[in-house]
C-alpha cells in the first residue's frame, strides 16, 4: 500500500511564512470556488427560481410565483415542440455528418504521409474561427446570385437559405464543415493509441482488412469516438450562433433560436428560464445515455 | 503449431508475382489515400480561400454576379 505524502520543501517562501499544506490548499480552491459560485451556480439558480414566476425584464410590474405554469405553457406550445423536432433533426443530421467525415479522415491521416503534421493543422482551420463568422461567410456563400456554391455546382440560383427544405441542411452543412475536424482530431488520437502488435497478430492471421477494422479498431477506438459523439451531441443541441446568424426561416428555427427570441425579443424572461430547464434536463439526459453506452464499451 | 499461420515471402519464381502485386496494391492505396487526404483538404479550404480572397478583391469583382474565383 502506497501513501501519498505531500509536505512543503522546508526552504520555500510558504513554509519560511509558516503556512500550511491546508492554508496553501485553501488560497488556490477557494478563489476558483467562489468563482464558480458567482459566475455559474448563482445564475443557474436565479434563471431557475425566474422559471417559477410571471417576470419580465422589461416591466417593473410586480413578480409573482406561479409555480409550474411557465413549464406547462411551454410544453402544451406546438411550436416548441416542432422546434424540438426540428433541433432533434438538426443534432441527427450535423452529429452524423461530422462522425462520418472525422472519423473517415482520420482512418486516412493515420498512416505514414508526406506533410502529415501540416495537413493535419490545415484540416483542423474550420474549427478555429468563430462560428459567427463561419455563419456570416456561409450565408454569403450559399447567397443565390453572388455565391460560389451555386456557381460551382452549376444549379441556377437556388435560395438554400430560404428554402424551408433546405435551410436546416445548408446549416448542418456548415456545422458538419466547422466541427469534423474536432472528430477527427479525437479519432486520430483513439487511432494512434490502438498497439501496433494487434494489427501484426491479425496479419500473421491473415485476417482481411474489413475483420482488422471491425475487430480490432472499431472497439479499441469507440469510447473515445462516443466521447466525441457526446461532446458533439450537447454543442449541436444547444446550436445558436450559426443558425441565427445564417437563416431566419421558421422552418430551421432551433430552440436555442426560440429561446433567445422568447427571453429577449418577446421578453417572456419567466417562460424563457423554463424552457432554458426543460433544454438542460434533455441535453443531461442525452448525454447520460451516451455515458452509459460509454462505460458499457470500456468494459469491453 | 502457430508457424503455419505465418506469412512467408515466397522464393524468387515461386509465388513471387502475387508477392508483388500485394506491395504494389499497398502501394497504390497509400497513395489513393494521399489523394484523398489532399482532394479533402482541398474541398475544406475552398471556403476560406474564396472569403479571403474576397476580402482582397475590389468592390466590383467582389460583388459580380457570377462570383470570380481569382483576381
Amino acid at each position: 500500500m502506497t501513501t501519498l505524502i505531500t509536505t512543503l520543501d522546508p526552504k520555500s517562501r510558504a513554509a519560511s511564512r509558516g503556512w500550511s499544506d491546508t492554508t496553501i490548499r485553501n488560497v488556490f480552491v477557494i478563489p476558483t470556488v467562489l468563482f464558480l459560485i458567482i459566475f455559474n451556480v448563482f445564475p443557474l439558480l436565479y434563471s431557475l427560481a425566474f422559471s417559477f414566476t410571471d417576470f419580465r425584464a422589461s416591466s417593473k410590474a410586480a413578480v409573482n410565483f406561479v409555480g409550474f405554469k411557465n413549464y406547462i405553457d411551454v410544453l402544451a406550445d406546438p411550436v416548441i415542440w416542432r422546434t424540438f423536432s426540428t433541433t432533434l433533426w438538426y443534432v441527427i443530421v450535423s452529429v452524423t455528418g461530422q462522425f462520418v467525415v472525422g472519423f473517415g479522415l482520420a482512418l486516412l491521416l493515420n498512416r505514414p504521409l508526406p506533410f502529415k503534421g501540416l495537413l493535419t493543422t490545415l484540416l483542423m482551420l474550420p474549427m478555429m474561427l468563430s462560428p459567427v463568422v463561419v455563419g456570416l461567410f456561409w450565408k454569403l456563400i450559399y447567397d443565390p446570385s453572388r455565391g460560389i456554391l451555386n456557381h460551382a455546382l452549376g444549379s441556377g440560383p437556388v435560395a438554400r437559405l430560404s428554402d424551408s427544405n433546405l435551410a436546416l441542411y445548408a446549416v448542418a452543412i456548415t456545422d458538419i464543415w466547422m466541427w469534423s475536424p474536432f472528430v477527427m482530431l479525437l479519432s486520430l488520437a483513439g487511432l494512434s493509441a490502438v498497439p501496433k502488435h494487434l494489427y501484426e497478430a491479425a496479419s500473421i492471421d491473415r485476417a482481411g482488412k474489413l475483420y482488422t477494422f471491425f475487430r480490432i479498431t472499431l472497439p479499441l477506438v469507440a469510447p473515445i469516438l462516443l466521447i466525441a459523439v457526446i461532446f458533439r451531441t450537447m454543442e449541436a443541441f444547444k446550436t445558436f450562433d450559426i443558425a441565427f446568424v445564417m437563416t431566419g426561416q421558421p422552418a430551421a428555427e432551433l430552440i436555442s433560436s426560440r429561446l433567445y427570441k422568447m427571453a429577449f425579443q418577446q421578453w417572456q424572461t419567466g417562460p424563457s428560464s423554463a424552457l432554458a430547464y426543460i433544454i438542460l434536463i434533455m441535453v443531461l439526459c442525452i448525454t447520460n445515455i451516451y455515458v452509459k453506452y460509454l462505460n458499457k464499451a470500456k468494459e469491453r | 503449431m502457430h508457424h503455419q499461420y505465418l506469412r512467408q515471402v515466397p522464393e524468387q519464381g515461386k509465388g513471387a508475382l502475387r508477392w508483388l502485386s500485394f506491395q504494389r496494391a499497398g502501394r497504390l492505396g497509400n497513395r489513393s489515400a494521399i489523394a484523398a487526404v489532399i482532394v479533402v483538404t482541398l474541398i475544406f479550404l475552398s471556403p476560406i480561400y474564396w472569403i479571403t480572397s474576397t476580402a482582397f478583391k475590389p468592390l466590383v469583382l467582389a460583388t459580380s454576379v457570377p462570383p470570380t474565383v481569382a483576381f
